[in-house]
C-alpha cells in the first residue's frame, strides 16, 4: 500500500511542476555531481533563500536531508555538497550586497 | 555562461520519470522581505493563487503578502499561504475510492468515504491556521528553515464534522494515549502528526471539507483536512486518509525529532547553549500586527491617525489589544465585533501624530488567559513560535 502509493506520487511530480509555473534556472557553478540530488525533492530556492549559514550548519543540513529524509547522499560526498553550499552563498553574497537591506 | 541550467530529464530521471516537464510563465515582480536575503519575487498564477510571495516552487512554500490582512477579517482562499513538506500528494483524488482509515487502539477498525463523512452533522468554526516557523525569517541569530515574513498565517471559515464523532463511532479503548493523522503525501519520513486523545476529543476539532465556502483546493488539502484551532498549523494535516490510536506515545520523526521547542515556559532559549528538554509544539501564544501602517510610513505632524488591526491567540480569546508609542505607556484599542475565539479580532484605535520626527508605534495583545506578547523576542533553534510585540518606526514631517 504504503509503496504503491509512494510510486503513484512520484509518477505524478512532472504534473506537478508543471502546475507550479516556472522553476529557477538552476547555477549549479562548481557544483560536485553529487549535489544534483538536492533539486530532486525541493526547487533551488530552499537553497538561496538561506540567511548565511555556516559550513557547520550547512554539513548539519546535509546531513539531515540524509538521515532524515532520505536523501540518497554517500558518506564521501556529504562534505563536498556542503563545501559548495557554503561556497556558493559566500559568492552570492559578494554579488548581491548592494541589494541587501536590514531592517 | 557563467551557469548552466541542469537537465530537467535527469533530476525527474532520479524521481523515475523522463517525460520532460512543461514551465508555464509567470508574472512576477521583486519584493524585499526585511531582514537579510530576503529578496522574494511577487508571483501570481501560482496554484491558482492570485498574488503571493514564492519561498519556493516545488515542494510549495508560498507566502501572504502582507496588505492582505488589511482587507478583511477573512484571508481568501486565493491569498491564503501554502506549505508543503514534500510535493509528494497526489494532485488527483479518486473520490469515490478515496477512504479513511480509522485503526489502532480501537473497538473497531472503520474505513469511511467521504460520503460516510458527509452524512455527520457539519458545523463550521472560523480560525487562524499559522505557520510554527511563521516570521522565521526575523530570527535572531538566523535560523534554517522556510525563511518567511509575517504572513504564513491566514484566517479562514473552516466548514467539517467534529473528529470526536468518527472517534466515537470506532470507539476509543481504554488506554489511548494519542491519536496520529497521516495524509496521502508519502514521501519519507511519511508526515505524520499526533495530538493527545482529550485534545482530539474536543469537539471543535473538525474533518474539514471546506474553506471559506469552497471545497478544500489541492494545496490546502483536499479532499479533507484536520482542523485543530488554536493550535499551530503543522498539526492540520492535510489529504487526511489515516487516523490512528495510539497506546503509546508517538516516536515518528515528526513528533520526536521535528517541531520541537524547548520546554522553557515561553519555548526559548539562549542562542549557543547546550541542547536542553525539548517538547512538541502545540497552541499559539497571542500576536497582534497594525496592518494599515508599514515600517517607514510617513505622518502629518500634529494630527489623529486612524490604526488598525488584527490580534489573535491559540491560548484563549482575545480580551486587550493596546498600542504604545513608547513601551511604556498603553492605550486600550477598540475591539471590533467578534470573529470567533480562534479567528483574527479586528481592532482600531486614533493614535495622536506628535510633532516632525520619528514616531513609534508598538502593538500588543492580551487573551482571556492573561497570557500577553512579550517586549524582547524569544528564541529557539527551529525558529518557532515568534510572537514579540510587534513595532514600528514611522516618520512625521
Amino acid at each position: 500500500m504504503k509503496a504503491s502509493l509512494l510510486g503513484f506520487a512520484l509518477a505524478i511530480a512532472p504534473v506537478a511542476v508543471s502546475a507550479q509555473g516556472a522553476e529557477p534556472p538552476l547555477p549549479l557553478t562548481g557544483a560536485p555531481p553529487a549535489a544534483a540530488v538536492c533539486v530532486a525533492c525541493h526547487s533551488s530556492e530552499m537553497i538561496d533563500y538561506q540567511p548565511r549559514l555556516t559550513l557547520a550548519q550547512w554539513r548539519a543540513t546535509v546531513l539531515k536531508m540524509k538521515t532524515a529524509y532520505g536523501a540518497p547522499v554517500a558518506d564521501k560526498d556529504v562534505d563536498d555538497i556542503a563545501n559548495w553550499l557554503a561556497s556558493r552563498q559566500v559568492n552570492a553574497g559578494q554579488a548581491a550586497a548592494g541589494s541587501r537591506r536590514l531592517p | 555562461m557563467d551557469h548552466f541550467i541542469p537537465s530537467r530529464r535527469h533530476f525527474m530521471g532520479l524521481l523515475g520519470v523522463t517525460a520532460a516537464a512543461a514551465f508555464a510563465p509567470l508574472r512576477a515582480t521583486d519584493l524585499q522581505l526585511p531582514f537579510d536575503n530576503g529578496k522574494r519575487r511577487l508571483v501570481e498564477g501560482v496554484e491558482g493563487k492570485g498574488q503571493m510571495i514564492l519561498q519556493r516552487t516545488r515542494a510549495p512554500l508560498l507566502e501572504t503578502p502582507f496588505e492582505v490582512y488589511d482587507q478583511g477579517l477573512i484571508t481568501p482562499v486565493d491569498r491564503f499561504y501554502v506549505r508543503w513538506h514534500t510535493a509528494s500528494a497526489p494532485r488527483q483524488i479518486d473520490t469515490p475510492a478515496f477512504r479513511v482509515h480509522v485503526h489502532g487502539h480501537v473497538e473497531r477498525e472503520l474505513s469511511l468515504t467521504l460520503a460516510d463523512i458527509s452524512s455527520l452533522p457539519a458545523r463550521e468554526i472560523t480560525a487562524v491556521s499559522q505557520c510554527a516557523g511563521n516570521s522565521r525569517g526575523f530570527s535572531d541569530p538566523r535560523v534554517p528553515g522556510a525563511q518567511w515574513g509575517n504572513g504564513a498565517m491566514g484566517n479562514a471559515v473552516w466548514r467539517g464534522v467534529s473528529l470526536r464523532q468518527v472517534l466515537d463511532r470506532a470507539g476509543v479503548k481504554a488506554g489511548a494515549v494519542a491519536i496520529r493523522f497521516r495524509g496521502l503525501d508519502a514521501m519519507p519520513p511519511q508526515f505524520g502528526k499526533s495530538l493527545a486523545v482529550d485534545v482530539a476529543r474536543n469537539d471543535d476539532v473538525l474533518l474539514a471539507t471546506h474553506m471559506n465556502g469552497q471545497p478544500l483546493p489541492w494545496v490546502h488539502g483536499f479532499p479533507l483536512r484536520l482542523v485543530v484551532p488554536g493550535w499551530f498549523a503543522t498539526y492540520w494535516v492535510k489529504t487526511l486518509s489515516d487516523i490512528e490510536v495510539l497506546d503509546t506515545e508517538d516516536d515518528n520523526y515528526w513528533m520526536a525529532k521535528a517541531y520541537r521547542i524547548p520546554t522553557t515556559p515561553d519555548g526559548s532559549t539562549t542562542p549557543g547553549a547546550p541542547a536542553g528538554a525539548t517538547t512538541p509544539i502545540s497552541t499559539m501564544p497571542p500576536r497582534s500586527f497594525v496592518t494599515n501602517l508599514h515600517d517607514g510610513d510617513r505622518l502629518r505632524a500634529h494630527s489623529t491617525q486612524v490604526i488598525r488591526g488584527i490580534a489573535f491567540s491559540g491560548k484563549g480569546a482575545i480580551a486587550r489589544v493596546e498600542w504604545s508609542a513608547d513601551g511604556h505607556a498603553w492605550h486600550r484599542c477598540q475591539l471590533d465585533s467578534e470573529g470567533g475565539k480562534y479567528g483574527f479580532r479586528r481592532w482600531h484605535a486614533q493614535m495622536p501624530v506628535g510633532a516632525a520626527g520619528q514616531q513609534r508605534l508598538l502593538v500588543r495583545a492580551t487573551d482571556a488567559g492573561g497570557n500577553v506578547q512579550p517586549p524582547t523576542a524569544g528564541w529557539n533553534p527551529g525558529g518557532f513560535m515568534r510572537n514579540v510585540v510587534e513595532s514600528l518606526n514611522l516618520v512625521v514631517a
